[in-house]
C-alpha cells in the first residue's frame, strides 16, 4: 500500500471506476471538444463587442469574477458531509460556461428565427425566449452532468451529486450569460454609458436575479438525473424526466412575459429558489439516511470503530481530529483513512459502472490503513 | 448518446431555420413597423414604410429591441435605445459610432447634421462608409427613450435609393413613456 497524501480532493485524481483514467475515457474528450467549440463560438461572438466597449467589458468581468469565486465556493460546500472535489466541479463549471453557453447561442438564435418565421415576429418577441431557452439551455446544461458521469462514474452516485454538479454547470452558464448581458445592456443603452450599463446589468441580473437563475434550474434537473444515474429503474427514469420537465417549466416561467417589471422579479424568482431548496433537502435527506445506515452497518461489521460514523459525518470534526494527530505520515494516513471510509459509504449509493466487489476492496483498504495508523509510535485516539 | 443529443440540438434547429427560407414578410407602402417594449398594446418606436419592395427580416428582428428591413441589397435597421440616465442626440450619435464600428464593416463618416422628422422631432444624421457599403445613419433622442437608424448597401444601389431611405428615416417616431 502506498502512503501518498490523500485528502477529500484526492478522489478526483484517482482513476475512475474500472481503473480507467479520466483521459482514457471518450467522454473526457467529448467534454474537451464541446468546451473548445462552445468557447470558440462564444469568444468569436463577443470579441467585437469586448473590443468596442473595453471599459464596460472590464467592469463586467471585474464584477462577475468575485461572484464566480463565491458561487463556486458555496455550491461546492453545499453537501452535508464533504466538499465537492475541485476537479469535477471545474469540469461541470467549464461545461456550463463554455460548452453549453457557446452552443446555446446559435441554437437559441435558430429556434427564435424558426418561431419568428412560423408564428410571427410579434409572437417571438413575447414568447420566443420562454420557449427556446428552456428547451435548448436546460438540455445543454444537463448534458454536462451526463458527460461528467460518463467520464468519472464515481462523481455522480445519487440525487445530491446530480444536484451539485447540475448547479455548478448552471452557474457556469449563468456567469457567461451575465457577461453577455453586460455587453447587450451597453448596446441597448446606445453605448452612451458603458460603466453605468455594466453596473446596472450586474445589479439586475446578479444582485437581483442570481438567487433563482440557471444554477437553481439545472440543480433540479441534475437531481433527477442523479437518481437515474445512481440506480437505473423505471421509477428513477420517471423522476429524472419529471425533474427535467420541472426545470424547463421553471425556466419558461422565468422568461415568460408575465409579471414583468423589477418589482415582480422576486415573485417570479421565489418559486424557482423554493423548488431548488426543496430538491436539495430531499436529496440531502436521502444521502444522510444512506450515510447513517451504512456507517452503522460497517460499525456492526467491525470495519468502522464505534463513534467513527459521527466523526465522518462532519467536515469540522474530521478537520479537528486531523490537527490532533502529529503532522506528517500519521496525519496523511488519517486523511486517507477518512477518504476511504467515505468512499466506502458512498459506494453503496450506486452510480454508473457500479462494481459490487468494490465495497470489499475498500473494506480491506480501511483495515490496512487503520493497522498502519495504530501501529505507529503515537497511535491517534480517533482511530 | 451525449454527442447525438448535441448533434440533434445544434443541427436540427439551424437546418429547420434554413429550410424555412429567409423568412421575409413583405411590407406594403404605409405599413408602420413598431419596436420596443409593448405598453398598453403599443410599441414606442415606429418607422413607416414609404414604398413597396421592403421586407421585414423575421429571422433578424426582435420587436422588443430592433427591426431589420431589407430591400434588395439594402439593409435598414431600426433600434430602440433605453438610456439609464438623461439622453441627448449628440451622446447617442457618439454611441452609435462605436456600435457601427464594432461591426467591423463600416463606420460613421462625417460629423452629423441636424435632421427634423415628419413629426417635428429633431435628431442627427450622417453618412456611413465601409469598404463595399455606403449608407446613412440617424439618431433621435428623448429624455427617456431613443432610436437609431442605420441603412446601408452597395454604393450603386444605395445611391439610387438614398433619397427614399432618408425620407423613411424621417418618419421615425419615438413615444417617450
Amino acid at each position: 500500500m502506498t502512503h501518498e497524501a490523500v485528502d477529500d480532493e484526492a478522489l478526483t485524481r484517482r482513476p475512475a471506476r474500472g481503473g480507467v483514467p479520466l483521459t482514457r475515457r471518450p467522454a473526457f474528450w467529448l467534454w474537451a471538444a464541446v468546451c473548445l467549440i462552445g468557447g470558440w463560438i462564444a469568444v468569436t461572438g463577443l470579441d467585437a463587442a469586448v473590443r468596442a466597449f473595453p471599459a464596460g467589458a472590464v467592469a463586467g468581468a471585474a464584477l462577475l469574477a468575485p461572484t464566480l469565486v463565491i458561487g463556486v465556493w458555496a455550491l461546492r460546500r453545499l453537501h452535508p458531509v464533504r466538499t465537492r472535489p475541485i476537479g469535477y466541479s471545474l469540469v461541470a463549471l467549464a461545461w456550463g460556461a463554455f460548452g453549453a453557453f457557446g452552443l446555446a447561442l446559435p441554437a437559441n438564435a435558430a429556434f427564435q428565427a424558426v418561431l419568428s418565421k412560423t408564428a410571427g415576429p410579434g409572437f417571438n418577441a413575447e414568447w420566443g425566449a420562454a420557449i427556446a431557452a428552456p428547451v435548448n439551455e436546460e438540455t445543454l446544461k444537463l448534458l454536462g452532468v451526463v458527460t461528467l458521469a460518463l467520464m468519472a462514474p464515481t462523481s455522480i452516485r445519487g440525487p445530491l451529486d446530480g444536484w451539485g454538479y447540475g448547479a455548478l454547470a448552471g452557474f457556469g452558464f449563468q456567469i457567461a450569460e451575465n457577461f453577455l448581458y453586460v455587453l447587450n445592456t451597453i448596446v441597448l443603452t446606445g453605448a452612451t454609458q458603458d460603466l453605468h450599463a455594466a453596473f446596472f446589468s450586474f445589479g439586475g441580473r446578479v444582485i437581483g436575479g442570481a438567487w433563482w437563475s440557471h444554477w437553481a434550474m439545472t440543480a433540479i434537473g441534475g437531481a433527477g438525473l442523479g437518481c437515474l444515474l445512481g440506480r437505473a429503474t423505471r421509477t428513477t427514469a420517471v423522476l429524472a424526466a419529471g425533474a427535467f420537465l420541472l426545470a424547463m417549466a421553471l425556466h419558461a416561467w422565468w422568461d415568460a412575459p408575465i409579471l414583468m417589471g423589477l418589482g415582480m422579479l422576486v415573485l417570479k424568482g421565489v418559486p424557482i429558489l423554493f423548488a431548488a431548496i426543496v430538491t436539495y433537502r430531499l436529496a440531502r435527506r436521502r444521502y444522510l439516511t444512506h450515510f447513517r445506515r451504512t456507517a452503522y452497518t460497517e460499525t456492526v461489521r467491525g470495519v468502522f470503530v464505534p463513534g467513527e460514523g459521527h466523526v465522518l459525518a462532519h467536515r469540522k470534526w474530521r478537520r479537528k481530529e486531523r490537527w490532533e494527530v502529529p503532522a506528517g505520515e500519521p496525519r496523511r494516513l488519517l486523511a486517507r483513512l477518512r477518504a476511504t471510509e467515505l468512499e466506502l459509504i458512498e459506494d453503496g449509493l450506486g452510480g454508473l459502472e457500479h462494481d459490487p466487489r468494490t465495497a470489499d476492496l475498500l473494506r480491506g483498504d480501511v483495515r490496512r490503513i487503520r493497522h498502519h495508523l495504530i501501529s505507529g509510535p503515537s497511535p491517534p485516539r480517533v482511530a | 448518446m451525449v454527442a447525438l443529443a448535441l448533434l440533434v440540438l445544434c443541427s436540427v434547429l439551424p437546418l429547420l431555420n434554413r429550410a424555412l427560407g429567409s423568412g421575409g414578410r413583405r411590407l406594403a407602402p404605409g405599413t408602420i413597423v413598431s419596436i420596443g417594449t409593448e405598453q398598453n398594446g403599443v410599441r414606442p418606436v415606429t418607422v413607416t414604410v414609404l414604398r413597396a419592395g421592403w421586407v421585414l427580416s423575421e429571422a433578424d428582428t426582435s420587436l422588443t429591441s430592433n427591426a431589420k428591413l431589407l430591400s434588395d441589397d439594402i439593409v435598414f435597421n431600426l433600434s430602440v435605445v433605453v438610456p439609464l440616465s438623461s439622453l441627448d442626440a449628440q451622446k447617442l450619435w457618439g454611441g452609435l459610432g462605436r456600435i457601427v464600428a464594432a461591426g467591423g464593416r463600416a463606420r460613421l463618416a462625417t460629423a452629423p447634421a441636424p435632421v427634423v422628422t415628419a413629426h417635428g422631432m429633431t435628431g442627427l444624421t450622417g453618412r456611413i462608409i465601409g469598404r463595399d457599403r455606403v449608407g446613412v445613419a440617424a439618431v433621435f433622442a428623448t429624455d427617456t427613450l431613443g432610436a437609431t437608424v442605420t441603412a446601408a448597401g452597395p454604393p450603386r444601389a444605395f445611391g439610387a435609393a438614398a433619397a427614399e431611405i432618408e425620407a423613411m428615416a424621417r418618419t421615425v417616431t419615438v413615444m417617450a413613456p
